[in-house]
């Protein structure tokens, strides 16, 4: 299809044009008075993750995209915890009235009955919109028909997100405070528990703990706590070397009787007799020494046992102190948000475009009309135009005569003509 | 009876005229038929229009023209057809359809006497005259 014939096609249908982009106009006008205008307020927000500040948990940031943390952030803002807290806060379950140029000039601009609440809460989460600017910023913006609505929306849900990070926070914080002080208990509980023990045994065994200076005469330890690796030998002291060493002595005597001797003398007898009961004395000593050495090693043990455990429960508590004392300043690190710009107040409304729309239904319309305008042409089975008869018919066209409005003296001649 | 050639242009028809002359010569053509698919076309104003033209051109030449209309419809319009030694084929341009054009045609075409063209009749160019010259189409 060439271009003389494209001219003749759309000069041809011009009216059908001219119609759909009249329509289309129309269209555009009717749409611009009915449509709510709309106004964008935003707010930029800095948010930290408190694990940063510790060197050993730093996180190589990359890309937004692939950043867990501001994607949970974005799904915390726009969850329904924080737009509900945000619907009351701000008071944005009210009806909002019609702002349209309509509405405007046929002073229909009263509100209309109050919407559900989950119907709020879908509106208002359809009208907030965030996005993430990197990983550590993003921003937070409403779309509404009013510009004041709009600020009022962005800080309500800014306001309650914070809120809600706070308390995230300070749950967290709380949780941590409960598994302290539950630990605590548990260890006062095994702390008395070992006391009654030690005290029971204590009770039992007077010998062995009377005074620390009285096992030191039996164990060798010094009385002082020490862990039960390092508990020395309990039978190299007491009097189990003063029993041996009378009974060598005795035993040294014998043997040099018995070289003079004889083996059947009452003197040896005696002796021999004499160093037999040595041997049972010792060995009851030796018996003697080991069970108390046992219940030493057992006092031992639970005397450092019970050190431990006071140990570890100090420590424990003083933990808890330190929560106790940093718990504000871990809140603010925990939540770690900073509003870096408020919500703005623009009175330029991003929606609807006058110029734009109405250009956009011009050229649209006459697009359309010039597609009906063809489309017609084509269902057409008239002939009009040279050139779509020599295309169809494949037969040389010798020459258009074109129509020419006769005169009235040229009807005249002709009417003779035909006449005679 | 619809007559149409009371006022046509003369460039045009100096062409036809030409094309005509040209087939007179070198086809040895004495008579040519005007023919058309629509029956009420009256073609007596173009065939003197153009005896005038060749005549006007070539005062000794030996050409009759013969009317007829209505080749789809009648069978004196064939009759006459067939009787001429070349044919041209006048189409009504708005009026006539695509269909009967292309039978018409195919009947001449199937013929033996050959058909030396097509002449478009009452057409109507739409485009304003500033656009066909910026554009450079007729």
């Amino acid at each position: 299809m060439n271009i003389a014939l494209l001219l003749k096609i759309v000069f041809q249908r011009k009216s059908w044009i001219i119609a759909t982009s009249l329509v289309a106009a129309v269209a555009a006008v009717w749409i611009l008075v009915n449509a709510q205008p709309l106004y964008v307020s935003g707010s930029k927000l800095w948010i930290r993750e408190s694990a940063e500040n510790s060197s050993l948990l730093r996180i190589e940031r990359t890309g937004a995209a692939s950043d867990t943390h501001i994607q949970v952030q974005e799904q915390v803002i726009r969850s329904n915890r924080v737009m509900d807290g945000a619907l009351v806060r701000g008071d944005l379950a009210k009806p909002v009235a019609s702002r349209s140029i309509l509405s405007r000039y046929t002073k229909r601009s009263e509100a209309p009955p109050a919407p559900k609440r989950l119907d709020a809460l879908k509106a208002l989460a359809s009208s907030v919109n965030v996005s993430i600017v990197n990983p550590e910023v993003l921003i937070v913006s409403a779309t509404m028909n009013d510009p004041e609505l709009a600020q009022r929306a962005v800080q309500s849900v800014i306001d309650e997100f914070q809120e809600v990070s706070l308390e995230i926070a300070v749950d967290a914080i709380d949780r941590h405070q409960e598994y302290l002080e539950k630990q605590r208990s548990e260890r006062d509980a095994k702390l008395r528990e070992q006391q009654d023990a030690l005290q029971r045994f204590e009770e039992r065994h007077p010998e062995v703990t009377s005074t620390p200076g009285d096992s030191a005469g039996l164990t060798g330890t010094g009385g002082g706590i020490q862990s039960p690796t390092f508990a020395k030998s309990t039978t190299d002291v007491g009097p189990v070397p003063l029993i041996s060493r009378q009974l060598a002595e005795l035993e040294l005597k014998r043997n040099r009787l018995a070289a003079t001797l004889d083996p059947k003398s009452y003197e040896l007898k005696k002796l021999n007799q004499e160093i037999e009961q040595g041997k049972a004395l010792l060995d009851t000593y030796l018996a003697s020494l080991a069970q108390q050495g046992k219940m030493q090693l057992e006092y031992d043990t639970m005397n450092w046992e019970l050190e431990q455990r006071r140990t570890s429960t100090a420590e424990l508590l003083k933990e808890i102190q330190q929560l106790d004392v940093s718990r504000g300043s871990r809140i603010a690190e925990q939540s770690g948000i900073t509003v870096l710009d408020p919500p703005s107040f623009d009175p330029e409304k991003i929606h609807p475009k006058k110029k734009a729309t109405l250009m956009a239904a011009l050229v649209l319309g006459t697009i359309a009309g010039g597609g009906l305008a063809l489309l017609a042409h084509l269902l057409d089975p008239r002939i009009r135009y040279a050139e779509a008869l020599e295309t169809s018919l494949k037969v040389p066209v010798l020459a258009d005569l074109p129509y020419k409005k006769p005169t009235r003296a040229e009807r005249k001649v002709a009417k003779a003509k035909a006449d005679a | 009876m619809v007559s149409l050639f009371a006022n046509l242009d003369s460039q045009r028809l100096a062409r036809v005229s030409g094309t005509v002359l040209l087939a007179v010569r070198e086809k040895g053509v004495r008579s040519v038929a005007l023919t058309s698919a629509d029956e009420q076309l009256d073609l007596s104003v173009l065939a003197d229009t153009l005896m005038e033209n060749l005549r006007a051109s070539d005062p000794e030449l030996d050409l009759a023209f013969r009317l007829a209309p209505g080749l789809l419809s009648t069978a004196e319009g064939a009759v006459k057809v067939r009787g001429a030694d070349a044919s041209l084929l006048v189409v009504r341009a708005g009026h006539c359809h695509l269909g009967p054009v292309r039978q018409a045609t195919e009947h001449l075409l199937a013929s033996k006497t050959p058909l030396l063209g097509i002449i478009l009749a009452e057409t109507r160019n739409p485009v304003p005259r500033i656009l066909r010259r910026v554009f450079g189409v007729s």
